[in-house]
């Protein structure tokens, strides 16, 4: 064999593995931000509600994809996630409160706040592994969540309304809802490239490579607990920001960000998107929420229409749009069912249905 | 603080202890023998729960609702079993969160479709109503006594079961090491099914039992759920005793710490610091617990596998 | 100095002393093989060195150094490089990924967050140029999930060797190849030699025979023998160990090894 067909930069590049994406990995990506950065054209101005809850996805998406790089690269299921969106948003609702709102002092506060939460976590739960990292994960955000029911002071269990949005650069540029959206596309565009980045550099193989054999990377001389506390601060940090962009968003911030099942949300967006992909985040992020948003319109506007009740009531008609309204309103009896097919028929999540990448 | 309350919060700290236990003793053989994670085990409790509201109106007597209630929770658990569960055994551990928590949203809504967003209980059956004296000053309702007497015998009968009978031998092993029983030429998807669906059938039982005692209501499950993982991991997964020394451990220090730890609070820092920390590291406790028994025994108190 | 020391190594699990009072060098330059029946306390023996498993009592040392209460990275990061009994590489990545994972360790800082790794040539080349010198240049570019048994063994050595070791550790290098597979292995092996000193655990005495300047034999824990390959052969005990065993012994010597 002729080197020249064996040379070794290129015969790495197509392999997922080795970090260089394969054709799914790049279009996939490009897809979900092309659909995005689209959406204010597609809905014309004024229509803030599909906005708002397309920013959601986004943060959601955002939340998700730095609990993919600890998660899905790493093989540590942090079930705790959920308290760097709550300690983002924490940050930006306390300093708020006592007046600062300049975003280019709370970004590296809540990032420094995250980190350095991140790391006492990590600390405590990077030895161990499977259900122990599980529990002690889940233990840490329940305290965090207990914790921020506890600050009397900035609205206890029921919360804290903010002010206002937060400055940037003394501006009221993120008073706007479509700018403000744009400004979390961005976001959430900027974080994706920097965690593929990461992820194919010298320290995301270490962590691959982790993920792939704990053994072999000690006895290659690896210190695995290090590189793993370290991806746990890089996580964390990065869901900080998404915590500052759901805080802006709602001019809200509440205890309910951060508890079980929301770190719960974050599990099931990737593994219905699929793990150690980062792009699976995105889609698992649009199509959870999307399902939230869809089912009860779907059986509100759409189905319940379909059949109107006989003069005077009665009949399959009024059976119809009861049944219709009720599943509106307890419309996670169809998602369950949804979670569970996903679960049994699309392992290794969605994306590995959008098209055969980097395995062969 | 004075005794008498004292008192009566251990009582109903043991009392909350033996519920538990009755959820988490399924948990954790399923957990421990299949390898299992179910999100969706606080679900038969809260189905328990609410078959007891619906055949206690059917039959108008409480000692014919437990048989009813029994058959009918270790059917719900076949039935799941075979539906869903089983096709996750060699699944990853995410996948089975995906499809328990899939399940557990169905039922839970389904529930709530049936049976409306109201509350329900059960009255407390009329021949074990009233108080006993405890003390001079102290009476305690008979029912809790009963139920905490209920569950010490059945957590003895389940500990004799598991330690001393061949199907115990068989669930032990296969909790330490589940090929070596398959090896034994043993039909490990019966025994499956059947520690499945009498995990079910245990938790159904505590929903029935809980019900005079709490209120009724589609989520009741996801509180007890959360409260029996933390339960089996400071026990160690798949171990009767550890879920029985867990569940009383972590009943009590829950139980003592939301009645006194803002009493106790309030010796270290001013009254209105502590009312407000108080609550919080109250709720705090039990995972603070979980984190250091972790740190120390990562595997837990009484961990099954070797 | 000698690159590796093993001096009165001792591990008990409740009764059993499973390695009693081991001691062990390895000179620069040789291969010490260290052979014994099933159940001698090989594995144990491999874990202390490599620091899976504190020993009750004694030490290990490292061209001077002790380390043995280093943990296992520490102990690589110092030049103790291995190979597992049973495969134990990153089944996910590719040939040529899991040799340029191990120089990585050795090559710079892997706390570098922003240049693709895949396109660090220096360390492709080299991870290469080792993948070659073990027969796997045309199977560099295929995950390793895909690969056959004998070239899982070649690729362990290989990824051994990237660590740039000091002293290498083989553990049964050799176990489950199938014999048109271990006589490639052995040149290989022999190879390696003149760069590393040896620590070479195994069952296949044939192989052992021909490579090893020296062999320790251990039997229910305990050190029987050390000598050359030929002072070995004619021991006493040692004959009577492994003839009661399997007489594996014997039948290598009837064959004139």
């Amino acid at each position: 064999m002729a080197d020249t067909t064996l040379d070794p930069a290129t015969m790495a590049a197509p392999q997922r593995a080795g970090g260089g994406p394969s054709m799914a990995a790049i279009v996939s990506p490009l897809l979900f931000f092309a659909l995005f950065a689209g959406l204010p054209f597609l809905l014309g101005s004024g229509d803030t509600f599909v906005l708002t809850i397309a920013s959601r996805i986004l943060i959601m998406a955002l939340a998700a994809m730095s609990l993919d790089l600890i998660l899905g690269y790493g093989a540590m299921v942090s079930f705790g996630h959920a308290a760097f969106i709550g300690i983002g948003a924490y940050v930006i609702g306390i300093a708020s409160e006592h007046g600062m709102e300049e975003i280019a002092i709370t970004l590296p506060m809540t990032l420094a706040i995250c980190g350095a939460f991140a790391l006492l976590m990590g600390a405590v739960s990077v030895r161990t592994s499977g259900i122990q990292f599980i529990m002690i994960t889940l233990a840490i955000g329940q305290m965090a969540y207990f914790g921020a029911t506890s600050l009397a002071r900035y609205g206890g269990d029921d919360g804290l309304t903010l002010w206002g949005r937060s400055l940037v650069f003394d501006t009221r540029l993120l008073g706007d809802t479509t700018t403000l959206y744009y400004v979390i596309l961005a976001t959430l565009a900027v974080c994706y490239v920097l965690l593929s980045v990461i992820v194919a550099s010298r320290f995301g193989r270490v962590l691959r490579g982790i993920n792939e054999s704990e053994k072999r990377m000690e006895a290659l001389g690896y210190p695995v607990d290090r590189f793993r506390l370290t991806a746990f601060v890089i996580a964390g940090a990065i869901c900080g920001v998404a915590g500052i962009l759901l805080a802006n968003l709602t001019e809200f911030v509440s205890p309910a960000y951060m508890t079980w099942d929301r770190s719960a949300d974050l599990i099931i967006i990737l593994v219905i998107g699929g793990l150690g992909r980062l792009h699976g985040a995105l889609w698992g992020a649009l199509v959870l929420l999307g399902l939230e948003e869809a089912i009860p319109w779907l059986f509100s506007d759409i189905l319940a229409p379909l059949v109107s009740p006989v003069e005077g009531g009665g009949g399959f008609g009024a059976w119809w749009q009861h049944v219709c309204a009720v599943i509106a309103e307890n419309w996670r009896v169809i998602l369950g069912p949804i979670l569970v097919l996903v679960a049994l028929y699309a392992r290794g999540g969605l994306v590995t249905l959008l098209g055969r990448e980097g395995r062969a | 603080m004075d005794t008498t309350l004292l008192l009566v919060q251990l009582l109903n700290g043991l009392q909350l202890g033996v519920l538990l236990f009755l959820v988490a003793a399924g948990l954790t053989l399923v957990f421990g023998i299949m390898d299992f994670i179910n999100l969706a085990h606080g679900v038969q409790y809260m189905v328990g729960a609410y078959l007891g509201v619906v055949f206690l109106a059917l039959t108008g007597s409480f000692l014919l609702t437990i048989p009813l209630v029994l058959v009918g929770s270790f059917l719900i658990a076949v039935v799941l079993e075979h539906l869903v569960f089983r096709k996750l055994y060699r699944a990853s551990h995410l996948s089975q969160v995906l499809a328990t928590v899939g399940v557990l949203l169905f039922i839970t809504e389904l529930v709530e479709i049936i049976f409306g967003p109201q509350l329900y209980q059960i009255p407390i059956p009329a021949f074990l109503d009233g108080a006993v004296p405890l003390t001079d000053t102290l009476q305690y309702p008979v029912y809790r006594l009963v139920v905490i007497g209920l569950g010490l015998m059945l957590a003895v009968a389940l500990w004799l079961a598991v330690s001393k009978t061949r199907l115990g031998a068989l669930v032990r092993a296969g909790a330490t090491d589940a090929e070596m029983v398959s090896a034994l030429g043993v039909d490990v998807e019966r025994l499956f099914l059947f520690v499945f669906a009498f995990g079910g059938m245990l938790a159904g039982f505590a929903g029935l039992v809980a019900a005079p005692i709490v209120a009724v209501e589609a989520h009741m499950g996801n509180q007890v759920l959360i409260l029996c993982f933390v339960v089996i991991v400071i026990g160690g997964i798949g171990s009767i005793e550890g879920a029985f020394l867990g569940a009383l451990i972590v009943a009590l220090v829950d139980t003592l710490g939301r009645t006194f730890t803002t009493d106790i609070m309030k010796l270290l820092v001013d009254p209105s610091a502590a009312t407000t920390i108080g609550p919080a590291l109250a709720s705090m406790l039990i995972y603070l617990l979980m984190a250091v028994v972790l740190f120390f025994k990562p595997r837990g108190l009484y961990p099954a596998k070797a | 100095m000698s690159a590796l020391v093993v001096d009165g190594l001792k591990k008990r699990y409740g009764g059993l002393t499973v390695t009693d009072d081991v001691s062990i060098t390895v000179e620069e330059g040789e291969i010490h093989a260290v052979i014994g029946p099933n159940g001698a306390g090989k594995t144990t023996l491999v874990k202390q060195i490599c620091g899976d498993v504190a020993p009750d009592e004694g030490s290990v040392s490292l061209y001077g150094r002790d380390v043995t209460h280093y943990s296992v990275h520490r102990r690589a990061q110092m030049g103790l490089g291995r190979t597992f009994q049973i495969t134990c590489l990153l089944e996910g990545f590719t040939v040529l990924e899991n040799v340029a994972t191990a120089l990585q360790a050795k090559r710079g800082s892997s706390f570098r967050f922003f240049r693709p790794v895949a396109t660090e040539r220096a360390l492709n080349d080299a991870a290469f140029a080792l993948i070659a010198r073990v027969g796997l240049a045309e199977r560099a570019g295929e995950r390793v999930a895909n690969l056959s048994h004998g070239e899982h063994r070649k690729l362990e050595l290989a990824v051994a060797l990237a660590t740039e070791p000091k002293v290498l550790l083989l553990d049964e290098p050799l176990a489950g190849t199938g014999p048109e597979e271990v006589e490639p292995l052995i040149v290989l092996l022999g190879e390696a030699r003149k760069s590393v000193p040896i620590l070479l655990i195994d069952h296949d005495m044939h192989a052992v025979f021909s490579l090893a300047h020296r062999v320790t034999v251990l039997v229910n824990g305990r050190v029987i023998a050390t000598g050359s390959p030929a002072e070995i052969r004619t021991n006493p005990a040692v004959l009577e160990a492994y003839l009661g065993e399997e007489g594996e012994l014997a039948h290598t010597e009837a064959a004139g090894a």
